[in-house]
């Protein structure tokens, strides 16, 4: 970042910095309807590790899913080899194209199809202007950046103003260095009411490094594709704050069963159940909690480092949608930023892996090594990233004190 | 028969006049040229034979560089496609022509695409196994290195032509080329056999569609080119190199 930029990102702050998020709850419906069983969540004696058993089970079980999943992307061009050979090669025309584009986006290769590439650009549009609408919606809820931060009454008018400015520099994409400075130094202010605010808005930080990478003349220019680095920092970054908010759900699990508490309908998810199959039907709130922060964890964890990104990318629009449109309502309508981040991700052509090691490992076994060596080192690599991924973290909260959460 | 043992497995079994056809075929290829026919034969054994129907793509843009392909018999088109969908014929494919083997050395992801133009009969040769051969005759890869220098030079060229010549003289160009590369000898002049659309010839000449055209227009007019059926016929390959002279000048 250069000095100028620095030097506005501190602007930023300061211009943010009187600004009060007198709470932080969430802005949708949270109230306990009965206690949580917290001796759950924590140390147990004589267990495994000390953890409850279903703990554990829910724990081994999101650690083996992540291994699949990591098994069948590392061996993917193993798997597309075989495709090609025993499928696409009896298609012909464009059927066999169709096929072929299938594939390439389930496995994050570039997908070179001309509608796909215009509902890219579309998508980018979406992600660099729909800040705006949420900082709009914000300062008409006196609330600052998301409607979980309201603003404190004395200072709450200069600050809707200002998001207001923010908002139409974002929509006109004037000065988006700036407006990248802004973003950035409001999430840094987050930190005075603690990490979890600001880790709760860290994906709105990802729209931050476009603006700020973006040139000062971007009024004149139409940005509708992410260069490969944005894509690669979106990428992580977004993932990276899933990945941590799953975290939190366990161990700020009453806010979480809390949610589910007034949104029931929330608990109804295929990767949820599955985690939670064959646990104690007493301890169903509890087991919920951990299993809907698995699935997050796991999501998150895939989009940070790259795995089946457009496929990960795909089941969390779904998510986000059906949060939106059927189970919160108008609350969650801020959701329509990390959709349009999650779309600009799901359409590019520059999807990388944070895993290159283990892939180049793998390409170069495949001129010297049978197929089951490779598949060994494969397995081995998976089992020790999936493990590292979930268990040490699972492991470490059971020690956590949450007093200080109430 | 003679059955070909390669990865453990039994992956083709030849005639021995299927096996003839091979070794002839690759003994053209101009990357084998300074083989011995004992090293061809080696280089048989790890070789494959696939057939693939009219329009059937051998291998797609983006895909692992994991094998090359040498032309038997038959005829393909090898294109770029940009990010937009946008196809881009570089060139066309014909009998004992080799496709792939620079991307398969480089390692890296296929630039391009090769489809077949009518039903196709290719060699294959795996990456690892042409890795092999290749670590004990060196010389094939000078020849490697050959073939990278003519590719350079006729990117060079056609660089050249796409900034300094205007599109009438490319579409001229393009059917010299194709008639000298894939035409046949009829009695009413020379027939390109390739099913080309004015799409993909206005996407092998780097202009849009509707200029080429009017262009094929002008020509058969003329009569230097003349449609028939799926085929373009050239009636006198004299009279169009005349006609590219003047384009050029």
């Amino acid at each position: 970042m250069t000095r100028k930029r620095l030097l506005l990102a501190g602007a930023g702050l300061g211009l943010l910095a009187p600004s009060l998020a007198l709470a932080h709850e969430r802005f949708i419906r949270h109230a306990l309807k009965q206690p949580l069983n917290d001796l759950f969540f924590r140390q147990q004696p004589g267990g495994i590790l000390g953890m409850h058993p279903d703990m554990l089970q829910i724990g081994i079980l999101a650690t083996l899913n992540l291994t699949g999943f990591l098994v069948v992307w590392f061996m993917r061009d193993a798997l597309d080899h075989f495709v090609r050979l025993n499928l696409l090669s009896r298609l012909r025309g464009g059927l066999q194209r169709t096929v072929h584009n299938v594939g390439a986006f389930l496995i994050d290769r570039p997908v070179r199809v001309g509608w796909f590439y215009s509902f890219g650009e579309w998508a980018v549009i979406m992600f660099l202007r729909s800040p705006a609408l949420v900082l709009m919606y914000s300062a008409t809820n006196d609330s600052l950046v998301m409607p979980s931060y309201p603003l404190e009454p004395s200072s709450a008018t200069i600050f809707k103003f200002i998001q207001v400015f923010l908002a139409i520099l974002i929509l006109t994409q004037t000065w988006l260095p700036l407006a990248g400075a802004l973003i950035f130094g409001t999430w840094i202010y987050l930190f005075r009411w603690g990490p979890f605010v600001a880790v709760d808005a860290l994906p709105v930080v990802t729209v931050g490094f476009v603006y700020a990478m973006s040139p000062w003349q971007s009024h004149k220019l139409s940005i509708t594709r992410l260069n490969p680095l944005q894509t690669r920092i979106v990428r992580i970054v977004l993932g990276l704050g899933f990945f941590i908010l799953g975290w939190t759900k366990i161990y700020n699990h009453d806010l979480t069963a809390g949610v589910g508490d007034n949104y029931p309908q929330v608990m109804n998810d295929p990767l949820v159940g599955l985690f939670a199959f064959g646990t104690d039907p007493a301890l169903r709130r509890e087991t919920w909690v951990l299993s809907f922060a698995a699935a997050e964890i796991m999501s998150g964890f895939m989009l940070m480092t790259g795995v089946f990104t457009r496929l990960w990318c795909t089941i969390m629009l779904w998510v986000f949608t059906k949060l939106m449109l059927v189970d919160f309502g108008w609350d969650e309508i801020p959701h329509i930023y990390p959709i349009g981040a999650l779309l600009a991700v799901m359409t590019s052509n520059y999807l990388g892996t944070e895993f290159g090691a283990v892939q180049r490992k793998e390409r170069e076994m495949r001129m010297s090594s049978p197929l089951v060596k490779r598949l060994a080192l494969v397995a081995a690599a998976s089992v020790a990233i999936a493990f590292l991924a979930v268990i040490p973290m699972l492991y470490f909260l059971t020690f956590t004190d949450r007093s200080l959460l109430r | 028969m003679a059955a070909v043992r390669r990865n453990r497995k039994v992956v083709w079994t030849l005639s021995d006049q299927t096996r003839e056809v091979t070794i002839s075929s690759l003994a053209q290829v101009p990357l084998f040229q300074r083989l011995s026919p004992v090293e061809i034969q080696k280089l048989e054994a790890i070789t494959a034979r696939r057939k693939f129907a009219a329009g059937t793509a051998v291998f797609f843009q983006d895909d692992p560089s994991d094998s090359f392909y040498v032309v038997v018999a038959g005829s393909a088109k090898v294109f770029q496609t940009s990010e937009d969908g946008q196809d881009r014929i570089l060139n066309t494919l014909r009998p004992g022509e080799s496709v792939g083997e620079l991307a398969m050395i480089e390692g890296l992801p296929r630039q391009l695409s090769v489809q077949t133009l009518e039903e196709t009969e290719m060699l294959v040769v795996e990456r690892k196994d042409f890795m092999e051969f290749a670590r004990q005759h060196p010389e094939v890869l000078w020849k490697t290195c050959q073939a990278l220098c003519e590719r350079v030079r006729q990117l060079m060229g056609s660089v050249l032509d796409m900034s300094f010549r205007d599109v009438p003289y490319r579409v001229l160009q393009v059917f010299q080329q194709l008639t000298q590369r894939h035409g046949i000898a009829e009695g009413d002049g020379w027939r390109v056999r390739l099913g080309l659309s004015t799409r993909e010839l206005a996407s092998m000449v780097g202009a849009s569609e509707d200029s080429v055209s009017r262009l094929l227009d002008r020509f058969q007019t003329d009569g230097l080119l003349r449609r028939s059926g799926e085929d373009w016929i050239v009636p006198d390959r004299r009279a169009l190199e005349r006609a590219l002279e003047y384009a050029g000048q």
